[in-house]
């Protein structure tokens, strides 16, 4: 019902992927002396209506990437985590010895971002919810 | 009407906390390979022809845990390290060899002490991860209370 609501939908998709991002996050943290292993990053937020997916109107309200052609395969949401692309070169630092390109410290300021960005998400939901629960009377 | 995914169980937040436990606990293994190596540092051999202690590493490689599909990190094998053993003169050491000297441990207590620190400094990047995950799911719940 609530996603039917373009803000809600906007809101819920953002929380969505900051979660996505942060599981990217973590695994290169946790990988961080694994040897060879490449640093990942998802794909800057676009929301699936600007993303000309899928409607507002009860539809998909996942975060995908644009289908601009009848021959790019569709993703589900769950595997969002699966877009992870490799960064090509680190901001900071960059490849180690033994083929590990993640660097903590970025990874620190990606994460710390997140979570922000997350707060700020989730205030905006509840916010929107009092707003409704204005708007219904209820108070 | 998508179908919202959990945010316990499979959903990315327990992954997040997953991957960030799998590090810290490679972490964990790493420091206690390191402790090993300091208590070790003189343990030499009791006879002519045996042989000290050997360096012990840590080797990391990525896995999936099998049950969140978290991308995970895993302990690979214990490797010890080939590096030629300190030696040193004193003919009346019972591990001594004909020429009077003694094989010790090749564990350096430098490098030690640096793989420590960066022991130190990955588990606590695993951790603020984890803490940070955890926030974002209190925050999650807090909605219930808006």
């Amino acid at each position: 019902m609530l996603s039917g609501i373009d803000l809600f939908q906007v809101t819920g998709d953002r929380m969505r992927y900051l979660t996505e991002r942060q599981t990217v996050i973590a695994r290169n943290i946790a990988n961080a002396d694994t040897p060879g292993y490449q640093a990942r990053d998802l794909p800057a937020f676009a929301p699936a209506t600007m993303a000309g997916g899928t409607n507002s109107s009860g539809g998909s309200s996942q975060v995908l990437l644009a289908q601009t052609n009848p021959g790019h395969m569709a993703l589900s949401a769950d595997s969002v985590a699966s877009q992870a692309t490799v960064v090509t070169q680190a901001e900071y630092g960059g490849e180690k010895p033994d083929g590990n390109t993640v660097s903590v410290e970025e990874q620190m300021i990606k994460s710390a971002d997140v979570a922000n960005a997350f707060a700020m998400a989730s205030a905006v939901y509840a916010k929107s919810i009092h707003i409704m629960k204005l708007a219904v009377g209820g108070g | 009407m998508s179908d919202i995914g959990p945010i316990s169980g499979a959903g990315p937040l327990s992954r997040a906390m997953a991957s960030a436990a799998s590090g810290m606990r490679a972490q964990a293994l790493r420091a206690r390979l390191v402790a090993e190596n300091l208590a070790n540092a003189n343990s030499s051999a009791t006879s002519p022809n045996g042989q000290p202690y050997q360096r012990k590493m840590m080797s990391f490689a990525q896995a999936v845990d099998q049950v969140t599909g978290a991308g995970i990190v895993k302990p690979g094998p214990t490797v010890v390290d080939k590096t030629a053993f300190r030696t040193v003169y004193d003919p009346s050491h019972p591990a001594a060899d004909s020429t009077g000297y003694v094989k010790l441990p090749n564990v350096s207590e430098m490098v030690e002490e640096g793989d420590m620190r960066e022991a130190e400094r990955s588990y606590e990047a695993n951790l603020a991860t984890m803490s940070q995950a955890r926030g974002m799911y209190s925050k999650t719940l807090d909605i219930l209370k808006a």
